[in-house]
């Protein structure tokens, strides 16, 4: 049988409806995914929930656990 | 993020790597083991180094160790005394009121000034601490990281307000041990509800203009204030760095949009103020965070000093702002903007240092030229002034005057074509030399493509320190810090051997690998002191942060040495020796800041170690047990 249409899993999100922003709870900076983390990185459009769990703090290193919203 | 990024210099970084490696090779026989010894070196074993002492275990442990035959003194710690009528510490009682007599949380940046002011006294002075930030669920009892900004009271922000700012203490040697002076008339705590004026070009700018300010010249608080520096007349400058973590709103609401961006002002804060404090959410105070991100004068000396915010030097994220005096008495400040692929500066005043009359040089900072730097493809150094009117930095290009200039600094570097680089933090000169130490932390995400110059690595986890050398720079010369063109060289590039680190080879042998240098100071001898700040990395890498060594002349040059471990999860800040080098004085930042520690199960509880009470930082006194200098 093939797949049915799938839910995708619920994210975050702010007020206005747009994917939740994240901030590192280690030293404050904020990944925004209409944003991206920057040149060569994570393009933008990515919710944070969908980033790689290796994923780490561009600015300082923390791991993906260390950001709160 | 569309500014550029890097330059091609790889080949000038390879070849100015390869020759001081080709040296290093020479010195040491081309072997880590065998550093067969040059003339002058110091000890019977083979060691270069002129530093003497024995390293304690490089481990990772619940307490902090400091090298054998020395005594670490736990001085003061959050919550302890500061201010007349402060209560005891009650963790599970505080208030704001107690908060803001109490020493306040992460201190980082320390200055100790001798008393009386002007003298070379070493057990007697006014120890002066930045309080940088808070970490909620260390502090608070029922929270956690994920939760915190939910639970956070109003009366919870207010301590977390009143534990950020700086403390000045009177402390005084007795015999071995160092003693904070009770109710002493010079103590103080200034915090976020602390007015400051604010001075220099931008003084009273429409972009500095608020509801509850309308003159755009009086600011409550200062914030986030990492590392500083001293002035030749006796007072403090203490460097306000991520105050974009402290605002809420959203900025794509504002007039300022664009430059709240370029700042990082996304609208998500780790921190409730806003909440509760209208002045932190920018869609009703846009200009608010255009009030932070600049250096702070503070005269220690006098009590009742209003705390100044000076603008000519520039609004970005201060890591430090340190001091040289030039042969005709202008003064020189050196300050790094602490954040990936961003630049550093310099400013030189107009007027000159008067050393008859020390208040006379309160507006020294007040006029002067700002400049960043540019690394050039010779191995020189530009420096690239941000004077409005001048090249890009026009009313084209949307400055519309000399405040604007300054208030968007990291636009005008852009603009300029300043050189980013791997979050530059402490820069320091040194006295002994007269050369210039840029502590580079780290960048992981510096990509291959944009390796060169000052920044040879690509992902580079462990950081590296570059030497500046203005004209004239030498044993008993006086160094040119005015000049509009530098030299530089790399110190050393941090990390174990095989992450391509560049210390001595003897290191391995004599000393220990660091990693993430970020302060520093320098002792009599010109030997430089670095304190690390691994961050999250501290686990993976195994060794933990704390206080480093080495010679930067002579057959010892970048052979680090391990002197003090912090306790689990803390970083290091602020070392400060007395003028004697007697004691050093180290700050031990966010102890038990890891993931998944809180006020209730921390992963250390130092330095008091008893149950119910959370990890608090606190400054160290390390003296030697012989009473003789440190090093």
């Amino acid at each position: 049988m093939p797949p049915g249409p799938t839910i995708p899993a619920p994210i975050a999100r702010e007020a206005d409806g747009r994917p939740a922003l994240w901030v590192c709870n280690r030293c404050g900076w904020v990944y925004d995914p209409a944003q991206g983390d920057g040149p060569g990185g994570v393009p933008p459009g990515l919710p944070f929930e969908h980033l790689p769990e290796a994923w780490t703090c561009p600015n300082c290193g923390a791991e993906k656990d260390d950001f709160i919203h | 993020m569309d500014r550029p990024v890097s330059r091609p210099l790889s080949e000038i970084a390879q070849s100015r790597i390869g020759r001081r490696s080709a040296l290093r090779a020479l010195m040491a026989g081309g072997a880590a083991v065998a550093a067969p010894r040059l003339a002058g070196a110091a000890t019977a074993d083979g060691d270069p180094s002129t530093l003497t002492f024995t390293q304690p275990p490089h481990t990772i442990a619940d307490s902090h160790q400091v090298a054998p035959g020395h005594r670490a003194q736990v001085l003061i710690r959050w919550g302890d005394a500061v201010a007349e009528g402060a209560p005891a510490f009650d963790p599970a009682a505080q208030t704001a009121a107690a908060q803001e007599r109490q020493f306040g949380y992460n201190n980082d940046f320390v200055a100790f000034m001798p008393l009386p002011v002007g003298s070379q006294s070493s057990d007697h002075g006014l120890l002066c601490v930045n309080h940088e930030y808070t970490n909620g669920e260390l502090m608070f009892p029922g929270m956690t990281p994920k939760d915190k900004l939910e639970r956070m009271t109003a009366e919870q922000v207010e301590v977390e307000m009143a534990a950020h700012g700086h403390s000045v203490i009177e402390i005084r040697r007795q015999g071995r041990d160092w003693a904070v002076v009770p109710s002493s008339p010079f103590a103080r705590r200034i915090t976020m509800s602390s007015p400051m004026a604010v001075s220099g070009p931008a003084a009273g700018h429409r972009r500095l203009r608020t509801k509850a300010d309308p003159g755009g010249r009086t600011v409550l608080g200062t914030l986030n204030n990492c590392a500083g520096g001293t002035t030749p007349w006796g007072t403090v400058l203490i460097a306000e760095e991520n105050f974009d973590t402290y605002f809420g709103g959203d900025p794509r609401k504002t007039p300022e949009a664009e430059a709240l961006a370029r700042l990082g002002v996304k609208g998500k804060s780790r921190y409730a103020w806003s909440r509760f404090h209208d002045r932190f959410d920018v869609e009703k105070e846009p200009n608010e965070p255009n009030r932070f991100g600049w250096v702070v004068e503070i005269d220690p000396y006098d009590p009742t000093f209003v705390p100044v915010k000076r603008t000519a030097l520039g609004r970005f994220k201060h890591e430090a702002a340190t001091t040289a005096l030039l042969p005709d008495g202008r003064v020189v400040v050196y300050s790094g903007d602490d954040e990936v692929f961003e630049y550093l500066y310099r400013f030189v005043t107009k007027g000159r240092f008067d050393p008859a009359n020390r208040l006379a040089n309160l507006g020294l900072l007040d006029e002067g030229t700002l400049s960043v730097a540019r690394f050039d493809k010779d191995g020189s150094l530009t420096w690239l002034p941000l004077v409005w009117g001048a090249g890009p930095l026009t009313p084209a290009n949307g400055f519309a005057d000399q405040g604007d200039v300054l208030i968007d600094a990291r636009r005008a570097a852009d603009l300029l074509g300043a050189t980013p680089l791997d979050r530059p933090e402490d820069v320091e000169v040194n006295p002994a030399n007269g050369r210039v130490y840029v502590m580079l932390t780290n960048n992981t995400k510096r990509k291959a493509e944009q390796v060169g110059g000052p920044s040879p690595r690509a992902d580079n986890r462990h950081g590296h320190v570059v030497e500046l050398i203005p004209p004239g720079a030498g044993k008993g010369r006086r160094a040119r810090h005015d000049a509009d063109r530098f030299r530089w060289e790399f110190l050393f590039l941090a990390g174990r051997r095989e992450d391509g680190a560049t210390t001595h080879p003897a290191s391995d042998r004599f000393g220990a690998w660091l990693s993430a240098p970020d302060n520093c100071t320098f002792d009599n001898r010109g030997r430089l002191w670095i304190s690390s700040d691994q961050g999250s990395a501290q686990r993976k890498n195994g060794i933990p942060d704390g206080m480093y060594a080495c010679d930067v002349d002579g057959p010892g040059r970048a052979l680090t040495k391990f002197f003090y471990a912090c306790p689990r999860d803390a970083e290091m800040c602020g070392p400060a020796f007395t003028p004697d080098n007697r004691t050093l004085f180290v700050a031990v930042q966010h102890p038990g800041e890891d993931k998944g520690s809180t006020f209730d199960a921390p992963s250390t509880r130092w330095p008091d170690f008893r149950d119910g009470m959370p990890p608090r930082p606190a400054i160290v006194a390390i003296t030697r047990e012989d009473g003789e200098p440190i090093g």
